[in-house]
């Protein structure tokens, strides 16, 4: 998977400074469930977030309501896609708002 | 958009209405027949937000295909601190008061 994350167009950066998505960039490396549009969950770790609040995560269960969760080791989620990201515990939420905004 | 690093109590645009309820329990009403209930930590102009100690609650019609009147369904969950995208968010309002 090529590091796509070293070309950052000057859109997404704005996009980033402005938004609350740079708050979702401190997820990085945690264990979340993100919640699409279409009702599906998934959990695993986020790798990356970018701009356009696309993700990629690893070591994924994809749940569709009432089946069997699939397991996958990848997945990248399109941002428009998305309607909730849980926020685990243990993020200090003051500080990573105080980090965005401050 | 005023440079103002103190923030005013003077309500100017629909922004300072939300501003006004960071910190406060709101009422989300979102797109599929979803609301949350939770308190306001962060937004922005997309109206992605961060709510802390959210219910949802989804209601569903159901129609009855012989008497065909409406059952009204609702399912509801906690979650302790959720990260909404904006482009589902119908409004945003201070829950009703009194009581809650």
């Amino acid at each position: 998977m090529g590091d796509f994350s070293k070309s950052i167009t000057g859109h997404e950066r704005a996009s980033f400074e402005r938004t609350l998505c740079c708050m979702l960039k401190d997820l990085e490396g945690h264990q979340t469930t993100v919640e699409l549009r279409n009702e599906i969950q998934i959990t695993g770790i986020i790798d990356h977030v970018d701009g356009h609040m696309n993700f990629s995560m690893s070591n994924v269960s994809y749940e569709k309501p009432r089946q069997q969760p699939l397991q996958f080791s990848h997945i990248k989620i399109h941002g428009k896609q998305i309607r909730f990201v849980h926020i685990p515990d243990q993020i200090n939420m003051q500080k990573a708002i105080v980090k965005t905004t401050g | 958009m005023t440079d103002a690093q103190e923030p005013s109590n003077v309500i100017e645009e629909p922004f300072d209405l939300i501003r006004m309820s960071l910190d406060e329990k709101v009422y989300v009403k979102m797109k599929n027949g979803r609301e949350l209930r939770g308190k306001l930590f962060a937004y922005d102009q997309h109206l992605n937000m961060v709510l802390g100690d959210v219910e949802e609650t989804i209601t569903t019609v159901e129609v009855d295909e012989d008497t065909y009147e409406e059952l009204f369904k609702s399912t509801k969950r906690s979650i302790q601190m959720l990260f909404v995208r904006g482009d589902g968010v119908i409004l945003v309002s201070p829950p009703t008061r009194p009581g809650y």
